[in-house]
This record gives structure tokens, C-alpha cells and sequence, in this order.
């Protein structure tokens, strides 16, 4: 258990590198990125594409490897990796990701039920005997109802799908939910609806959440501090609400004023970005 | 010509039992941008596709709709395909799906032209170079040699920008045109569209599930709701102005760092 003095997730100078063809440059993903997040509380990744910020939710995730930096999750080391089936299945038990597309990351030859129990049963926590009522609690953490368990993914709407990727990744009782932007092709009604479900399960169960979004506003709505990333680097980094509303580096002071809103200017952007190219030196992607 | 660009009126979509679009009506006109939103099924792409005749042969279609003028339900094969290739051009949201990958820039960019038109080539490529330079592309001769995945999909949805524009329409109809880009890049390719249409008197119709980019980027905003139009307010009203329930509780749904409808 991580105590008050030691965050749950403690990420220490990551740094990822591609190659993208032989006898390119390479290119580096992730930059010297530190960050925490104790339990129970939500950090926001921010920037745009190539920010780095989907490597780091897949680094946290066991999906990619970092090549540099150290990254611990209640103690235990998430880089250095135990080859045996125990140890993989409780890295993966430890941090569970949902994705945009809940459609491409559901199986969907199995009904909901079958997917719940798929997930308990393979970390070994579905005894046949209680598995019933686990997946009945499930449902009804995840808002949907009992008879929903029996229909499989094309049965249901793209908002359902997505509370059905949560139900399966809070199945496992994870310590961490990473989550990429798993809102973002949601509609607006809908989309509050998830949040909300969010906001209670993080109340509830103490998960820590990795909220990765290009939307600003929704990451607005759910996290207590923000990362906001550019070129692989941590640009600006505090509590969310003073990093939307009082941006200090120039690069979030881009992003903030691009988003559309009253007296938006497409022509003001561009002159902002064009600015922000000349002071950093660096184009944007 | 007179009238509208775009003139819908009273268009009801049915597939057998099933009524997709119910008496929709909307017009835009010369230099004019008009928003049409509206959520997942709610009929806003299906709108843009009746109305380009864009559907599968079971589509039961009534009402009207006239592209500067012209009468498209009515229209023959020959007359259709002169409207769809001169008069309108329909920007989609992924530029990867609208250009072959394995054809260089180039060649899809003035197809239209060289294949409908009968521009000749080297005619068709300095017409395609400028438009490239005009929405914005740095190299323009590099870039009509190279294959879509050489390019960012920025850049991409400016190549598609530039052939929609190569037959000179009068009316882009963009569904999502700008939805997967970033915000920085979103701002970009709407500046150069803005300044397209104010140069050529061009009207756009900009279908969008974002309601503070509809109400900041458009003169007039639709909102749509299981296939029917159930409001219609200037841009600048959106939030401040709808009177309608369903407006009103899609509007209080969307977040925002701005503090002016909390």
C-alpha cells in the first residue's frame, strides 16, 4: 500500500525513443517525464499529436517500454519485468487501460457478461459460485442494466460499449485507470454521462485515473492536475484549473486560445502559433 | 444566379419503414457559412448525402433540394454528375480515406480536373500548385510529387481543401472536415477556408458535433434532431439565444474552460 508520503505511481525521468525508418533520425517520444498521482486523485495529459503523451499512458500501461528513467506503481518497479505468468498478469492487473474505441478493444464474439467474467477469470477472481453477482454489481456501477449483460457489442451504443470497457477494466480491482481518450468520440450527452461515472468511481474505489485527452475542457471537468506535453517534453505542469485558466508557458497559452469559445479568431491562432514557432524554435507537428 | 446556393426544402429520407430525415429545410447562401448540428444518428451527414444524391438505391427520397439553382432529385446521370463535379464539393473528415494512398498528391489533386474538365496537364498542375500554395502548403512541388502517407493529416485535409477547389465550386459542404485535426491546426485550415470563401463568394455548409466552433465559426447554426430540424439561430446566439428544450440541454452538456454559460 502506498503510504501519504509516497505517491501510488511515481514516474521518474521517462524517455522513449522511435526509429522510424532505418537510417532516419530518431525520434524522441517521451523526454525526461516525471510526474506522480496518489490514489484516488486524476492527472491530465495534455498536447497534441506527437506530444508523447499516448506513449506515456502506454508506458504506464505495460503496452511500451521506456528506455530510460524508472517508473514504480505502489512500489513495485514497472520497467525491470518479471517473465513469469504471475508477475505479467499482476502488472496487468495493477493498471488497466480503456481506449477510444471500445468497439476495436472488445472482444465482440462475447456477450458483456462473458467479457466481465473473461477478465476476473483470468486474474484468478471470479470463483463460478459468485461471478454472477460480481458482473450484476459491475452492470450497476457501470449504469446498465441487468439484461444489457447478455448482449454482445453490436447490440449496444457506442456510449454503452465504452461503460462496458470500464465495467471490465474495474473488474480487477486495478490500482490505476489509464485512460486515452476514451471520451473523445463519445457525444456531448454522453460524454457527461462517462465523466460522471468517472468522477464517482474515483470517489469510491480510490482508483487513481491517467486521463489522457486532447480536449481541454473534458480534462477540465476530471482531473486535479495537468501535464501539458510538447515534443515529448513536460512544458507546464500544476492544478488543472490554473493551467487552463492561467496558462504561463507560451505553448499553453496557444493551446487554451485555440480552442474555440466567444470572440474566437481562426487569423489570431494562426499569428499565435506562428509567434510561438519563432520564440521556440521549433514547428509544430 | 439568384436565390441560394444550397436550397433544401422539405426533405424527407426513408429507408422502407424506417424515416431517417423528416421535412428538413435549410438554405446557405453566396459567402455564407452555416452550421448544422446535431448528435451521432441525428441526420446531419445524411442531409449532405441526400442531398448530393450520395445514397444506396433502396433511399426513398421527397422533397426538393437545388444546387445553385439546379434541380438535384430531378436531375439525370449526366446532369448529376455535371452538378456534383462543378457546381459542389464535399470535404469529409478523414483526408487519408479520400486520397488513394498508393497515387502521388498530384495526380489526385487535379484528377478532376484532367479526367471531367479536360484541363491538359500542365495546365491542370499550375492551377493544382497554386491552390496548394493557397491553403497553405510549404513546397508545394515537393509535396505534389509525394504519397499522402509522406504527409501529416493537416497537411492531407489542405491537399483535399485544394482539390475540392480545383473545378471552382460554389458550395463546399465539409462533414467533420476539421474534427480529427488539432486545435492549432483546426484553427489553420479554418482561417484558409474563411479567406477562400470571402475571395471567391464561396458558401459553406459546416456540419459539426462541436457547438463552440459552430457558434464562433458560423453566420447561422441548424440543430437536428432525429432527422428533423428543430432550431435555427445566428451564430453568435447559439448559446445565448436557443429556446428549444433539446438545444438547450445539448448546450448545458458540453464542458468548457470558458466561463460563459456555467
Amino acid at each position: 500500500m502506498s503510504t501519504a508520503s509516497t505517491p501510488l505511481v511515481v514516474a521518474d525521468s521517462l524517455r522513449r525513443t522511435f526509429q522510424p525508418a532505418r537510417g532516419a533520425d530518431p525520434v524522441v517520444a517521451v523526454d525526461d517525464v516525471s510526474f506522480t498521482i496518489s490514489a484516488g486523485e486524476s492527472l491530465g495529459l495534455v498536447g497534441e499529436s506527437g506530444s508523447g503523451k499516448s506513449t506515456i499512458a502506454r508506458i504506464l500501461a505495460g503496452l511500451e517500454r521506456a528506455d530510460a528513467g524508472s517508473l514504480t506503481v505502489d512500489g513495485r518497479d514497472r520497467l525491470v519485468r518479471g517473465r513469469g505468468r504471475r508477475a505479467r498478469l499482476h502488472r496487468a492487473r495493477q493498471v488497466q487501460m480503456v481506449f477510444q474505441d471500445p468497439y476495436g478493444s472488445l472482444d465482440r464474439r462475447l456477450t458483456v457478461e462473458q467479457t466481465l467474467v473473461h477478465a476476473m477469470r483470468l486474474h484468478g477472481l471470479a470463483a463460478r459460485a459468485d461471478a454472477g453477482a460480481r458482473v450484476a454489481e459491475l452492470l450497476d456501477r457501470v449504469r446498465l442494466a441487468s439484461a444489457q449483460g447478455a448482449l454482445k457489442p453490436h447490440q449496444l451504443s457506442g456510449g454503452q460499449r465504452q461503460r462496458v470497457a470500464i465495467a471490465r477494466a474495474i473488474a480487477v480491482s486495478p490500482s490505476v485507470l489509464v485512460l486515452d481518450e476514451a471520451v473523445s468520440a463519445l457525444d456531448v450527452s454522453v460524454q457527461a454521462q462517462i465523466l460522471e461515472l468517472l468522477g464517482e468511481i474515483r470517489r469510491d474505489s480510490g482508483i487513481a485515473l491517467l486521463f489522457v485527452s486532447h480536449d481541454l475542457a473534458v480534462v477540465d471537468e476530471v482531473t486535479d492536475r495537468t501535464l501539458v506535453l510538447f515534443h515529448g517534453r513536460v512544458v507546464e505542469h500544476g492544478a488543472t484549473r490554473e493551467v487552463l485558466r492561467a496558462p504561463r508557458h507560451a505553448y499553453t497559452q496557444l493551446l487554451v486560445s485555440s480552442v474555440a469559445g466567444p470572440g474566437w479568431d481562426p487569423h489570431e491562432v494562426i499569428e499565435r502559433r506562428a509567434a510561438f514557432e519563432r520564440q521556440s524554435d521549433a514547428p509544430l507537428r | 444566379m439568384t436565390g441560394p446556393l444550397l436550397d433544401i426544402a422539405d426533405l424527407s429520407l426513408r429507408y422502407g419503414d424506417t424515416r431517417i430525415l423528416d421535412r428538413v429545410s435549410l438554405r446557405v447562401d453566396t459567402g455564407e457559412t452555416v452550421g448544422l448540428v446535431g448528435e451521432s444518428g441525428s441526420g446531419k451527414s445524411s442531409t449532405v448525402r441526400a442531398a448530393l444524391r450520395l445514397l444506396p438505391p433502396t433511399a426513398q427520397l421527397d422533397g426538393s433540394v437545388r444546387i445553385a439553382g439546379r434541380d438535384v432529385l430531378g436531375a439525370d446521370a449526366r446532369e448529376l454528375r455535371d452538378i456534383r463535379s462543378s457546381e459542389v464539393a464535399l470535404i469529409q473528415q478523414d483526408p487519408r480515406g479520400a486520397l488513394n494512398p498508393v497515387r502521388r498528391i498530384g495526380d489526385s489533386l487535379i484528377e478532376r480536373l484532367v479526367l471531367v474538365h479536360g484541363v491538359a496537364r500542365p495546365e491542370a498542375k499550375r492551377r493544382g500548385l497554386e491552390l496548394l500554395e493557397a491553403v497553405g502548403i510549404s513546397r508545394p512541388e515537393l509535396r505534389f510529387r509525394q504519397y499522402p502517407h509522406e504527409l501529416s493529416g493537416g497537411m492531407l485535409q489542405r491537399v483535399v481543401i485544394a482539390a475540392a477547389l480545383t473545378t471552382r465550386p460554389a458550395l463546399l459542404l465539409a462533414d467533420e472536415a476539421t474534427s480529427a485535426l488539432d486545435v492549432t491546426t483546426q484553427a489553420e485550415v479554418l482561417a484558409i477556408l474563411r479567406d477562400l470563401q470571402r475571395e471567391r463568394g464561396l458558401g459553406l455548409l459546416f456540419i459539426t458535433h462541436d457547438l463552440h466552433l459552430a457558434a464562433a465559426y458560423c453566420d447561422r447554426v441548424y440543430v437536428m434532431l432525429s432527422g428533423e430540424i428543430v432550431e435555427e439561430l445566428q451564430g453568435a446566439d447559439l448559446f445565448a439565444g436557443a429556446r428549444d428544450t433539446y438545444t438547450r440541454s445539448l448546450l448545458d452538456a458540453v464542458p468548457t474552460i470558458r466561463e460563459h454559460h456555467a
